[in-house]
């Protein structure tokens, strides 16, 4: 198996944008990253910072007009997704590629039953009949653990729970056995027990089937539980990217400790959270340079005006900031080496 | 479509979300409401020409007496059911020339067939002396805007089996359907908001009652009850009290759904915060109803207000049509239309279906305006309806 | 359901009640009756017109005259025509049959065309077919049924290829049942395309509206993410939930049409329900007017509750008990 050795989903300088009648939103904007089999990658930033979009761009489901992906790659097994005909991508989606969505309540269909719902994708994919679909239906609800699947399999989604409703969504993302998982922020919309009732079990089912998890998230609880690695996003950009432990003991980014900062902790009896100063930029016309440089404290002036680049820590370790390039000053990087070592100590 | 809306509700729901914290409530460029929906209105193309149309038609009714050649109730009983005059702009030698009518010869009476007689030739003459009126009511004038000398005649649209003229009657005609419309509408809404706020407003009991009353006053067959008004009105009543009494019959029928929406819509606003305090502050049942409940449902009333115009001149058009509103020697649309309603004045003389069309252009404008306004002032579309956004779209 | 279904003809009640008693208090503000007419017409003796007044109840108080009127109702008897000399009901019962079938077959032939149409119109959003089929729709909301009727006629004539209103053939009475049912039909044509005209444009719009809702639905996109074909999103889940809300909208259009229906049955001269009202309300033959009032009446709240059971046993969420 060749295909072992390179990564499983790999994406390339992915742009996606949108036309709208105040201009053009860089949604996505050169997101970068490797995915292998079995991993779990956590993709982390604020509201609006296209994390939905990425996800939508690599199962092709941007709606267009307004939106289009305009450049990069989607590498999946090697393959460029981009290029694939509709009918292909067809094949891939719900099959080797499937997604479940932030909003359980709406996101299924509230006149088909939830088995119809399951055995639809099953039916289509694995070929099988009507009637062994519709087993594999009730099996896989078994599997999110729904009691009396069974009979349950007969219901129409409004006579589930949120948490119940996000497991038929899990049971029927999984149900074809996809090699991809993408978890668009699966646990945002519900209450924070049901959380972690989720979270397990799709911890659980990850490693029985063994997919791929793409974890979109802004908790970065969430991060910290599920991921082998992270991506910070932020305005469309990748800010940095690393393995989960150094995400947490050595971020490299100002918005990555802004991020930190800005987590409460559970163990100080001030729950006094730091936000990150400003608001996220529009995305609309963003000039050239860091996205986060009109909040970012270590603001220089080369950060507006220069093409942000991509920094090699290590193999494994990327940053997008120019903190570590020689444009900035031995003075401003020994303030950033400072701020770095003062929220690594702080501990999470 | 900024990214703004969605971001200020999602930030709403995850508040427990440490990251949410980051965001602070986005600030808001502030556009008036008023201006918003009014350039939005202005980039709906339909919109803009249904009310133009509108305007035009009000235009033409107003400025009657000036734009018809004859006068209402002017008869040339010789020549009727006439078919539409011919203006020639070519003369027998088809050399160009001023704009003028031949006179006609009834050349079979049966069949009420026409023939141009060449030898009589009449210029078209405009701003001229015609017939006698008296413009806004009091100062008499004489100058219509096109004519012909007698005994010839211009009849742009034909006439009628009294020989009427068509065009003249459809201009003045349109007085009574353009306004009344409006009237019914003056009676409707006042009627309609008042029952609704009430009935809204105080619930549980009333509210029973009341909207019990209101389903039986829309379970009727909205024309079926419309008749059996019409007929009760007496025959031999002057027409501007009979008229009176038809925008009465309008209103009466129309409010019931106008009611309801605005119940509901109470039924919401009154749960409000600020409406809460200033009950609790000691308002007034009345005050707070002015005050503070109605001028919240003011785009809905615009929109249904523009949409409720073409209904009521929809009411008195077939009322009229049928014989029951408005009566002779006046004339509506509807009643004009009326002549056209029988198979063999029909097929002999088409034309006598003008009025419709400009009954269909009324409502046509009136919707299309209508339909723009709710465009223009629904919140939830993000930018001009019709046809204006899709060309931005396009073009991106 | 059954219970349900129990429950709101009971809230009929009141409800008839309300609405005979707003027809009889309408019909009494007419000046004069049935019998002022004849009082004109010097053949007709004053005895005998005493005579009828007693015959017909005219005589007594008004609301004995309504509590006998309604009493009858509950036995059936909708009162006698005055101009036909007939039980109303003998009066009401073909031409509401005939009413019937016109709206049905316009009601009908209005969704077939309009679902589609309002589909085609929403995936088609901003281009130049919606923008065709959007201004057209308009238009034909715009356009009343006394015109389109008239415009009808007309063109029948010029082309010959349709009937010139009417119900039958003069030769009906001389056919089989199969020739009698095509005859009908054929008649059907164009009142059915002028009445269902209307309730086209308006369906269209409200299809076209709530398909571009659903499109933008969280579950299409769970649809499309499954791999699912867009034939199959579109019309299994799509379309199902776009229609839902339509049938609402049953009862609602039915208002529409009898509304609509009464003028053209004039025009087209349909022996409809409505024309016999527009009869009946010039001759100022009371009891019928009452009668097809509440006929009408009946036939528009039963088509609502046909449409909320209708609404119920196709969207799940909906249930009654
Ligand atoms: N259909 C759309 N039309 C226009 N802009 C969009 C659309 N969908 C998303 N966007 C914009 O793209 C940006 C990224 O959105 P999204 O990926 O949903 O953010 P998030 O990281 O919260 O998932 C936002 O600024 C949003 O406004
Ligand atoms: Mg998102």
């Amino acid at each position: 198996m060749s295909q072992q050795q390179g990564p499983l989903l790999s994406v390339r300088n992915l742009k996606t944008y949108f036309y709208t009648d105040e201009g053009v939103v860089k949604a996505v904007d050169g997101l970068t990253y490797d995915l292998h089999r079995g991993e779990t990658m956590g993709i982390v930033g604020e509201s609006g910072s296209g994390k939905s979009v990425h996800a939508l761009s690599i199962m092709r489901l941007i709606p267009s007009p307004p939106g289009k992906t305009v450049d990069g790659q989607i590498l999946f097994e090697g393959q460029d997704l981009l290029k694939l005909p509709e009918e292909q991508m067809r094949k891939v989606r719900g099959n080797r590629i499937a997604m479940i969505f932030q909003e359980p309540m709406t996101s299924l269909n509230p006149v088909l039953t939830v088995g119809e719902q399951i055995a639809e994708a099953v039916m289509l994919h694995q070929k099988l009949d009507k009637k062994a679909a519709w087993d594999r239906a009730a099996e896989m609800l078994d599997r999110v653990k729904i009691p009396s699947a069974k009979d349950r399999v007969r219901d129409y989604p409004h006579q589930f729970s949120g948490g119940m409703r996000q497991r038929v969504m899990i049971a029927m993302a999984l149900s074809c056995n996809p090699d991809i998982l993408l978890a668009d922020e699966p646990t945002t919309a519900l209450d924070v027990t049901i959380q972690a009732q989720i979270l397990d079990l799709m911890r659980e089912l990850q490693r029985d089937f063994g997919t791929a998890i793409v974890m979109i998230t802004h908790n970065l609880g969430v991060v910290a539980e599920t991921c082998d690695k992270v991506t910070v996003m932020y305005g469309g950009k990748p800010m940095e990217q690393t393995d989960v432990r150094r995400t947490f003991k050595d971020p490299k980014h100002p918005y990555t400790w802004g991020l930190l900062r800005s987590v409460p902790k559970l163990y100080e009896r001030e729950e006094k959270l730091i936000p990150i100063e400003g608001q996220p930029p529009s995305l609309i016309d963003l000039p050239s340079g860091c996205p986060f440089s009109a909040r970012c404290p270590f603001r220089m002036d080369v950060c507006t005006s220069t093409e942000l680049p991509r920094i090699e820590m290590d193999a494994t370790h990327q940053v997008a900031c120019f903190l570590y390039t020689d444009k900035a000053t031995e003075q401003e990087k020994e303030a950033a080496r400072q701020a770095g070592f003062l929220l690594s100590t702080r501990g999470m | 479509m900024t990214n703004r809306a969605p971001r200020g509700s999602k930030a709403a729901k995850a508040a427990t979300s440490a990251l949410h914290t980051l965001v602070e409530a986005p600030e808001v460029r502030a556009e008036s409401p008023t201006r918003l929906a009014w350039r939005k209105l202005r980039r709906h193309r339909l919109a803009v020409s249904g009310g133009a149309v509108v305007l035009s038609l009000y235009f033409i009714t107003i400025f009657a007496e000036f734009l018809a050649p004859y006068s209402l109730d002017y008869t040339e009983r010789s020549k009727f059911l006439h078919p539409p005059t011919r203006i020639h702009l070519l003369d027998e030698d088809r050399r160009p020339s001023w704009p003028f009518v031949y006179g006609t010869l009834l050349v079979d009476p049966g069949l009420r067939r026409y023939q141009e007689d060449r030898t009589e030739r009449y210029p078209l003459r405009f701003f001229a002396a015609g017939e006698p009126y008296r413009f806004a009511w009091v100062i008499p004038a004489n100058i219509r805007l096109f004519g012909v000398e007698k005994p010839g005649h211009v009849f742009l649209m034909g006439t009628d089996q009294f020989g009427r003229d068509q065009f003249s009657r459809i201009l003045y005609g349109g007085r009574v359907s353009m306004f009344i419309g409006i009237y019914a509408l003056l009676l409707t809404l006042p009627i309609g908001v008042a029952y609704g706020a009430i009935s809204g407003y105080f619930g549980r009991r009333v509210d029973d009652v009341m909207m019990r009353v209101a389903e039986i006053v829309m379970s009727f067959p909205e024309f079926y009850l419309l008749l059996a008004l019409a007929s009760v009105l007496p025959p031999q009543i002057p027409s501007s009290q009979r008229l009176m009494l038809i925008i009465l019959i309008l209103s009466f029928v129309g409010w019931g759904g106008l009611a309801r929406v605005i119940r509901g819509m109470v039924l919401v606003l009154r749960e409000l915060e600020y409406v809460q305090a200033a009950q609790a502050a000691g308002a007034r049942v009345p005050y707070l109803l002015a005050r503070h409940i109605i001028p919240n449902t003011a785009s809905f009333l615009i929109v249904s207000a523009s949409l409720g115009v073409p209904g009521a001149i929809l009411g008195e058009s077939g009322l009229s049509f049928l014989g029951l509103g408005i009566q002779e020697p006046d004339a509506s649309w509807g009643k004009l239309l009326a002549s056209a309603n029988s198979i063999q004045t029909l097929t002999g003389s088409p034309w006598l279906l003008w009025p419709g069309a400009f009954i269909a252009a009324a409502i046509a404008g009136y919707n299309l305006l209508g339909d723009g306004l709710r465009d223009a002032l629904d919140p939830r579309s993000r930018s001009g309806g019709g046809f204006g956004r899709s060309r931005r779209r396009r073009r991106a | 359901m059954i219970r349900y279904v129990a429950r709101r003809l009971l809230q009929l009640i009141p409800m008839l009640l309300g609405i005979t008693l707003i027809t009889f208090v309408v019909m009494q503000l007419a000046p004069g009756d049935f019998l002022s007419e004849m009082r004109m017409n010097p053949v007709v003796s004053p005895e005998r017109i005493e005579q009828m007044r007693h015959n017909f109840g005219l005589d007594q108080p008004k609301p004995v005259q309504y509590l006998r009127w309604l009493g009858g109702l509950l036995r059936g008897d909708f009162g006698y025509s005055f101009a036909f000399q007939i039980p109303v009901l003998d009066l009401i019962g073909t031409r509401v049959g005939n009413t019937l079938l016109l709206n049905v077959s316009a009601f009908l032939f209005a969704w077939v065309i309009a679902v589609p149409l309002g589909i085609y119109s929403a995936l088609n959003n901003y281009r130049f077919g919606d923008h065709a089929l959007t201004v057209g729709a308009l238009l034909g909301i715009s356009l009343p049924t006394f015109f389109t009727g008239l415009l009808g006629l007309y063109f029948a004539y010029e082309t010959k290829w349709l009937p010139i209103g009417g119900m039958t053939s003069v030769e009906y009475d001389f056919m089989d049942p199969f020739g009698k049912m095509a005859d009908v039909a054929w008649h059907l044509v164009l009142p059915v395309i002028i009445l269902g005209l209307g309730g086209i444009a308006g369906l269209m719009r409200q299809m076209r509206a709530n398909m571009l809702e659903v499109m933008e639905q969280d579950y299409v996109r769970t649809a499309r993410s499954k791999g699912l074909a867009g034939g199959v999103v579109i019309w299994k889940h799509a379309v199902r939930n776009a229609i839902n809300p339509l049938i609402t909208l049953f009862g609602f259009a039915l208002g529409g049409l009898l509304s609509g229906s009464a003028i053209l049955e004039n025009i087209i001269g349909w022996p409809g329900l409505g024309n016999l009202l527009l009869e009946a309300v010039q001759k100022k033959d009371l009891y019928v007017v009452m009668g097809s009032l509440v006929i009408g009446s009946i036939m528009l709240v039963t088509g609502n509750l046909i449409s909320d059971l209708l609404l119920a046993y196709v969207d799940p969420r909906v249930r009654y008990d």
